[in-house]
């Protein structure tokens, strides 16, 4: 019942975000409230690392807050943050790869997938299986992986995809039409079973 | 209709997201086209795949909101940053740490001399090897055989003068016993000397006779108990066999009995059974 009022509250965050424009920092608290497990999730499946997702997250939240005032249409407030936490997504992801010289070691998660592929056993157990896919979706390039948040995590039309990314319909349909497609062959690659799946 | 087309027409029908009569229209294309329809139920199933990753329970953390813009209580992003330079920070702590506890415990690693010092507190260099030249060392070694052959010279004297001591001690020892054999050897006559060899020929009797009255009469004491001990033996062995006999015969009456109960069972079937034939 909760999660029900919630979700609707969530698609009506117009008055929070009218308030906020004026100054009023309760109404922003409450706005964040609302939407930040949404945007961490979409933090954590795009980078499939939570530290990365929260750091994400709150940048989004720190760049909502400074740039609210700039958005004309409080209608489009969903996604215009969208765009704004794919942009941070996309910003966090270049930094991690300018850092990637300092790292001294193997990335965590290339290892972790890697111990999932070499114990079988282990992929029968739900929250396995559901690692794996996170894996995967992570390996997708980048166009092919935002379509796919979008559309299959966050239940956005393709029309509103194509608001949010600023390409056409037709565009986001075969985005992802392909990473489907591209998470299908990567899962037969690695000698899943996805029937199993 | 190219296949760009037709792929977006399949995501648009998997999402459903088309107008009932569009709906209706792939659907009969999709009946005509096992291939389509195969790769409709394949991305399904990836779909279906995709469903596995739930959404996780976050906590939000605490944010304060400024005029100067927004500033995070929890500081993730230093932290992150921190992150990269953690194995330097690692190596630079623990440097601190070794020089802290070098500090402390006073270790130092000193060189002298060609030679290298390595311990805690002070140092000591009491022990610092000297560096002599060819001549001083060769001066060092005749001075210490000067002083061992002043050794030994002194050591030989004094014992050759503790010899002549003891050679002429002796020498006046030997005069006196010749004196006393010869005076023992007058005194003592052979009926002295009998007399005193019979006298201990009858102490070992005695002594003799003694040990064999002891022996037997402690052997007699063994042989006594040894007996006592095997007669408790036969006798309980015999009480033991005598229980054996008696429950042997009980078993035996047990089985005679649960025989005779037994045959008499089987005849009075054999007589119902004749009985019931007859009848």
């Amino acid at each position: 019942m909760s999660e029900t009022l919630r979700d609707i509250a969530l698609y009506h965050s117009e008055c929070l975000v009218e308030k906020s424009q004026k100054g009023d920092n309760h109404a922003f608290g409450k706005l964040v409230g609302l939407w930040f497990k949404r945007i961490y999730n979409v933090g954590l499946r795009y980078f499939g690392d939570h530290d990365l997702a929260m750091e994400a997250t709150q940048r989004t939240f720190i760049a909502v807050y400074n740039n609210l005032h700039g958005l004309k249409d409080v209608k489009r407030f969903k996604y215009w943050l969208y765009k704004v936490a794919l942009n941070q997504c996309h910003e966090e992801e270049r930094r991690q790869k300018r850092k990637t010289w300092f790292s001294l070691f193997q990335n965590d998660d290339v290892r972790r997938m890697e111990e999932v592929h070499f114990q079988p056993e282990r992929e029968f157990q739900q929250k396995e299986t559901e690692e794996i896919m996170g894996n995967i979706l992570k390996t997708l390039p980048e166009e092919q992986k935002v379509v796919i948040i979008m559309k299959e995590y966050e239940g956005m039309k393709f029309r509103e995809i194509a608001e949010t990314l600023g390409i056409s319909e037709n565009t986001a349909k075969s985005r992802l039409y392909y990473g489907l497609k591209s998470l299908r062959k990567t899962i037969e690659n690695s000698g899943l079973n996805l029937e199993y799946i | 209709m190219g296949k760009e087309d037709f792929n977006q027409e399949l995501i648009t029908y998997l999402y459903d997201e088309m107008s009932t009569e569009e709906r209706q229209q792939f659907e009969i294309a999709m009946e005509n086209n096992p291939e389509l329809k195969k790769e409709f139920e394949e991305l399904k199933a990836m779909r279906k795949g995709l469903a596995l990753i739930q959404d996780k329970e976050v906590m939000e953390p605490f944010f304060l909101w400024g005029k100067n813009g927004a500033a995070s209580w929890a500081t993730a992003f230093r932290r992150r940053s921190l992150l990269m330079f953690r194995p330097f920070i690692a190596v630079a702590a623990s440097l601190v740490i070794v020089m802290l506890i070098g500090y402390l415990t006073n270790f130092s690693v000193t060189v002298q001399d060609q030679s290298l010092f390595i311990g805690f507190n002070k140092v000591n260099n009491k022990n610092k090897a000297t560096t002599y030249t060819k001549e001083e060392v060769a001066a060092l070694v005749n001075q210490e055989i000067a002083r061992n052959n002043a050794y030994i010279f002194t050591r030989l004297s004094e014992t050759e003068s503790n010899f002549d001591t003891r050679f002429a001690a002796l020498e006046t020892q030997d005069d006196d016993t010749g004196k006393r054999t010869d005076l023992l050897a007058n005194v003592v006559t052979q009926n002295e000397l009998d007399v005193f060899l019979t006298q201990v020929r009858n102490n070992n009797l005695k002594v003799l006779q003694s040990y064999l009255e002891s022996s037997s009469v402690q052997q007699q004491d063994y042989f006594q108990a040894v007996l006592r001990e095997f007669s408790t033996y036969v006798e309980n062995q015999r009480e033991e066999d005598l229980r054996l006999i008696r429950r042997s015969l009980v078993e035996l009456q047990e089985n005679q009995q649960a025989q005779k109960a037994e045959t008499d069972q089987i005849l009075a079937n054999i007589l119902t059974t004749v009985n019931y034939q007859n009848n």
